[in-house]
């Protein structure tokens, strides 16, 4: 091994986990903030009611739902990225594995929450196992997800070991003693010995292909839990693999906005390189490729059978959510599709901004997909109170939206602080390849 | 079913033990008590007992709503024929006793009255009824296949019963909530009615139904009726009570095995890669050892 | 004593104005009453009463001592329903005029806020050039109930007599049957219903009362009802006689009062249920608005002005909802 490599690398990735800035406190105590709001939206939810959202006996699912697949799909990044990238030994993902595999354990962390706070009673949660069906789409999800999260956790911790023992054996580190006895107990002893080697490999091959197969499931179930009703626009065959496909969308969005942003104040500018962002991209541009086709698949024979139903959803639409649809379904498709294929427009900030855009449309994709149906049910909306006929979401919603988005932030900050935001033995590794 | 009407009746009996007098308690918007509506009816059962019963509701804005627990005092003109509180459906009833004489007015009817006297919530009431006597008789009869009914009716008579004659009268089915009329018409001329009885009508689960000949809220005669239990209904079909379905409380077999395998698989392997780590760490242990 | 008494009275009052509780309370679990002799004033006097079921019973006052009764037992009891029965709801199309009777009466009859309907009557019209009719709309109560299928904890459940019922007890709030059910027949409580019930109050699915908030909730065929051989009360409540009810494995359906076989009314008035092609099998049958008794318009006399705003054109998401 080569020693000089390994300073230098534990030089350039480890000054985080050393010491804080300034300007990480404060951008944390700023999210704490937002997530202390969202705190106060629940507690007004749990007190006064559901009254307090936006939604009514139409639209009884709204922008938590929203956030709910939303957040589940960006889990993909770790399960498909991380978990193809290192089954098939691409040889650029070191500097980005990790990241990816941060992404998919956090918005799993997360996700779920958004689904209590559109659940009546929050304290009842726990009959979904006292009592399961296990005919219930929801039955499926709580037991996919579950496994989901310890799938994801054990995979990262999997692949976490062999940085904690270098940072344990690193005599120069500079840190907390209790993050030094943190890093020795969780090195489990690894040393790196031949045999341990071989036990190491064989786990983060089984936990990659495990968490692959796992995070299709998840996400088909998810797409049931709306295939399986009858609704206009939801009851579709095509929803299974349209909902994953949409998921790695977002999961890569998430992740190329994420290098971007921990490229900038880490400073990993020789770690993390345009090759990277370029190669993101590329996938991005294939997904956003299949996402469109699906989209178009759905929605085209919906609207060339004119079934009433689905005409009335597709005039919807293309009327009163029009800005929208064009939003989610035109630009936030083309956008990264036009970007990547024209070469000269394939900078960093280019396909940064693809991914943000690509990130906000998949949202606003999930919300069209959600809230139109529910105003279009089979029975005319009649006979209920007039300001119960539409949704739209109340502060207590976007505040516990940003609450969301915010622990998110809250959760990286902290873990970037406590272990290496890119992975030290996966770059020796790959430079190990390299110089050979 | 005994039961469960028992159990009623006690109930109703609590609710009147109680002492009532508060005036705020009155429901209605008006300061008044509720105005109770008295639907009061005369039946002459297949036992030939005559019952009187009143059932007491509150006409309300949305409908009728039973007024269970009033005392109501049934009377023949002056003789008291007996009390009762009304139950859960707001119904009271009254077997008048067979050694009561009843008093007959001059038209050869007997005038009847129910009273309630009022309480604290509801305001009085009271109804009327005249009632002329009348028997029925009821025959049941398979016919070259066919399944006839036939029902005589005849005033009783100081010289012999008298036919009764161009009355309606009804052969009916009881049924859960009311009576399915199976055949309606009028008694001829020698007082009978003969009605054809379908074949397709259900019974319980040995096809047994009762036969009930009445006249039905007759202006006359109040009800009068005889009832027949016999086998001429269809049998009941008796559901499976198990069901495997995505509604009911077991999941299809495909369902649960699917789960089972994949659940398994999954954390089989999970269980696989943790049994790996503890080796890691026991490789560790060796190692130090032999250094 | 007093304290008992007055509990007694508010019991009685909220029994006349509401007519519901004791009909749920009659059919409460075996040990729910107890005879025994702790009669106080010991007269032996002697009560007759009619049953529900027709029977004439005599009972001594002084010997009756009720027991409390256990909400779960009541719960478990609502689940397995009358044995032998298979409910059925028939609606004439042609009689409703929208006199909204069966709305009231089951917002009374369940406590519901007056927004809340267990039943609504929505203005159909089934295609551009043809008629108008008014189409009340209680649940279903489907064969094939897709509610029941997708509830996560069991909460509602289909019993043997064809019911579909919420145990309020057990609903978690998650939704998802409302956005099952085809025919929105299902309704939240957002908030807080803030109802006042009598402290011995046991709840009883049968009856759904009182609303709890963050549950789901829906018509309920006035199971409490039925156990006591009583018609729904929306049927009881129709001025047209619009709603009939039976039992079909006894073939008759009666709307108070007229009794039909329930086998000739659906041949000789063309019977069908609604959205057939959902394959959700209703146990709720229509009769066609044909040779009708009204025309469409006498539906809207007479309607507060926030209940004929329901059925004006619902226009876009800005001209109905002012707020920001």
């Amino acid at each position: 091994m080569n020693r000089n490599k390994r300073e230098e690398l534990l030089r350039d990735l480890t000054p985080e986990i050393e010491k804080t800035s300034k300007s990480w406190y404060l951008v944390f105590a700023g999210l704490l903030v937002v997530f202390i709001i969202g705190i106060y939206g629940l507690i007004q939810q749990v007190d006064k009611g559901h009254i307090v959202t936006g939604m009514r006996d139409n639209v009884v699912w709204g922008v938590y739902i929203v956030n709910f697949i939303f957040f589940m799909g960006l889990s993909y990044a770790g399960a498909l990225v991380s978990g193809t990238l290192h089954l098939f030994k691409t040889s650029w993902r070191a500097p980005v594995i990790r990241l990816a595999e941060l992404i998919t354990v956090i918005s799993l962390a997360i996700g779920p929450f958004f689904i209590f706070f559109c659940v009546g009673r929050l304290e009842r949660i726990p009959y979904i196992l006292a009592f399961p069906r296990i005919q219930s789409p929801i039955v499926w999800d709580v037991i996919a997800i579950l496994t989901d999260v310890f799938g994801a956790a054990i995979f990262l911790y999997v692949s976490f070991i062999e940085d904690f023992a270098i940072l344990r054996d690193s005599e120069n580190l500079q840190t907390a003693p209790w993050k030094k006895k943190m890093f020795r107990i969780l090195s489990l002893g690894y040393t790196g010995t031949p045999k341990q080697k071989k036990i190491l490999t064989f786990s983060r091959n089984v936990m990659a292909a495990m968490i692959i197969a796992i995070a299709i499931i998840v996400y088909s179930v998810l797409a049931w839990i709306f295939g399986v009703t009858l609704q206009p626009g939801w009851h579709s065959t095509i929803f299974g693999p349209y909902f994953v496909i949409a998921a790695v969308f977002s999961g890569v969005g998430l992740l190329i906005i994420l290098m971007a942003i921990f490229r900038k104040i880490y400073s990993l500018e020789k770690y993390i390189t345009k090759k990277h962002f370029v190669n993101l991209g590329i996938v991005l541009f294939v997904i956003a490729a299949f996402f469109g086709y699906f989209t178009f698949s759905d929605y085209l024979t919906k609207w060339y059978g004119s079934v009433k139903m689905d005409k009335i959803l597709i005039d919807k639409l293309f009327t009163e959510f029009r800005t929208y649809f064009i939003f989610a379904n035109y630009i936030g498709i083309l956008t990264p599709i036009i970007i990547i294929a024209i070469p000269r427009l394939r900078t960093i900030r280019n396909i940064t901004i693809a991914a943000v855009i690509a990130l906000v449309a998949l949202w606003v994709n999930r919300y069209i997909i959600i809230v139109p149906t529910l105003e279009t049910p089979f029975l005319p909306i009649q006979d209920t109170r007039h300001d119960w006929l539409f949704y739209s979401p109340t502060w207590v919603e976007w505040s516990l939206t940003a609450a969301g988005v915010a622990v998110f932030g809250m959760l990286f900050m902290i873990i970037s602080k406590l272990a290496p935001i890119v992975s030290i033995s996966e770059l020796e590794e790959a430079e190990e390849k390299n110089d050979v | 079913m005994r039961n469960v009407s028992v159990k009623q009746i006690l109930l109703i009996v609590l609710a009147l033990t109680a002492t009532v007098s508060h005036p705020s308690l009155c429901a209605t918007a008006d300061p008044g008590k509720i105005n109770p509506y008295m639907l009061f009816s005369y039946l002459k059962n297949t036992e030939s007992h005559q019952v009187l019963q009143a059932r007491m509701t509150n006409i309300t804005q949305t409908g009728e709503v039973p007024l269970p627990g009033l005392a109501i005092s049934f009377y023949n003109q002056d003789i008291m024929l007996g009390k009762a509180f009304t139950d859960a459906a707001g119904n009271a009833a009254c077997i008048i006793s067979d050694t009561v004489t009843l008093f007959k007015s001059e038209d050869g009817s007997w005038p009847f009255t129910a009273v309630f006297d009022g309480d604290s919530l509801t305001e009085p009431t009271y109804g009327e009824l005249s009632i002329y006597d009348v028997d029925i008789e009821m025959k049941l009869s398979e016919e070259e296949g066919e399944r006839i009914v036939t029902l005589t009716a005849s005033v009783p008579a100081a010289d012999g019963p008298s036919p009764v004659t161009g009355e309606e009268i009804g052969v009916y089915v009881p049924r859960m909530f009311s009576l399915l009329p199976v055949s309606v018409g009028l008694l001829d001329e020698t007082g009978t009615f003969r009605a054809k009885f379908p074949a397709d009508i259900p019974g319980d689960s040995l096809g047994n139904l009762t036969v009930v000949g009445r006249f039905n809220d007759h202006y006359f005669y109040g009800n009068v009726e005889k009832r027949e239990e016999i086998g001429w209904g269809t049998m009941a079909e008796k559901a499976p009570r198990i069901y495997r379905s995505l509604w009911s409380t077991l999941a299809p077999k495909w369902m649960v095995v699917s789960l089972a395998i994949m659940l398994l698989g999954v954390w089989g392997h999970y269980t696989l890669v943790i049994i790996n780590l503890i080796r890691i760490k026991r490789e560790s242990r060796k190692g130090e050892k032999q250094d | 004593m007093e304290k008992e008494a007055k509990d007694s009275s508010s019991r009685r009052k909220f029994i006349r104005k509401f007519g519901l509780g004791l009909g749920s309370v009659a059919v409460a679990g075996s040990a729910a009453v107890a005879a025994g002799t702790s009669g106080s004033d010991g007269s032996g006097e002697k009560v007759t009463l009619l049953s529900a079921d027709g029977q004439l019973v005599e009972v001594d006052r002084a010997s009756i001592r009720v027991a409390r009764k256990e909400t779960r037992e009541q719960i478990k009891k609502s689940h397995l329903g009358i044995p032998g029965r298979k409910f059925v709801m028939v609606i004439d199309l042609a009689k409703c005029k929208n006199a909204r009777k069966c709305v009231d009466a089951c917002q009374e009859g369940h406590m519901l806020p007056r927004d809340h309907e267990w039943i609504k009557i929505q203005l159909l019209q089934d295609s551009e050039l043809t008629a108008r009719y008014w189409f009340p709309k209680p649940c279903y109560h489907c064969d094939s109930p897709l509610c029941v299928s997708v509830c996560p904890v069991g909460a509602t459940y289909k019993r043997e007599d064809g019911i579909v019922l919420v145990d309020n007890k057990r609903c978690i709030g998650c939704k998802f049957c409302m956005t099952a059910c085809p025919y929105s027949a299902r309704v939240f409580n957002w908030k807080d219903p803030e109802v006042d019930m009598p402290k011995d109050h046991v709840y009883d699915p049968e009856l759904n009362v009182p609303p709890v908030e963050g549950t789901v909730g829906k018509c309920v065929f006035c199971a409490d009802r039925l156990r006591i051989n009583e018609l729904p009360r929306c049927v009881r409540a129709c001025p047209m006689g619009v709603i009939y009810f039976g039992d079909v494995n006894e073939d008759a359906v009666t709307n108070g009062v007229e009794t039909l076989r329930f086998s000739s009314l659906m041949v000789e008035r063309h019977g069908y249920r609604h959205m057939e092609e959902l394959g959700t099998m209703p146990t709720v049958y229509y009769l066609p608005p044909v040779d009708r008794m009204y025309p469409v318009e006498i539906g809207f006399e007479d309607l507060d002005e926030s209940i004929s705003d329901r059925y004006k054109p619902q226009g876009s998401k800005k001209s109905a909802k002012p707020k920001k």
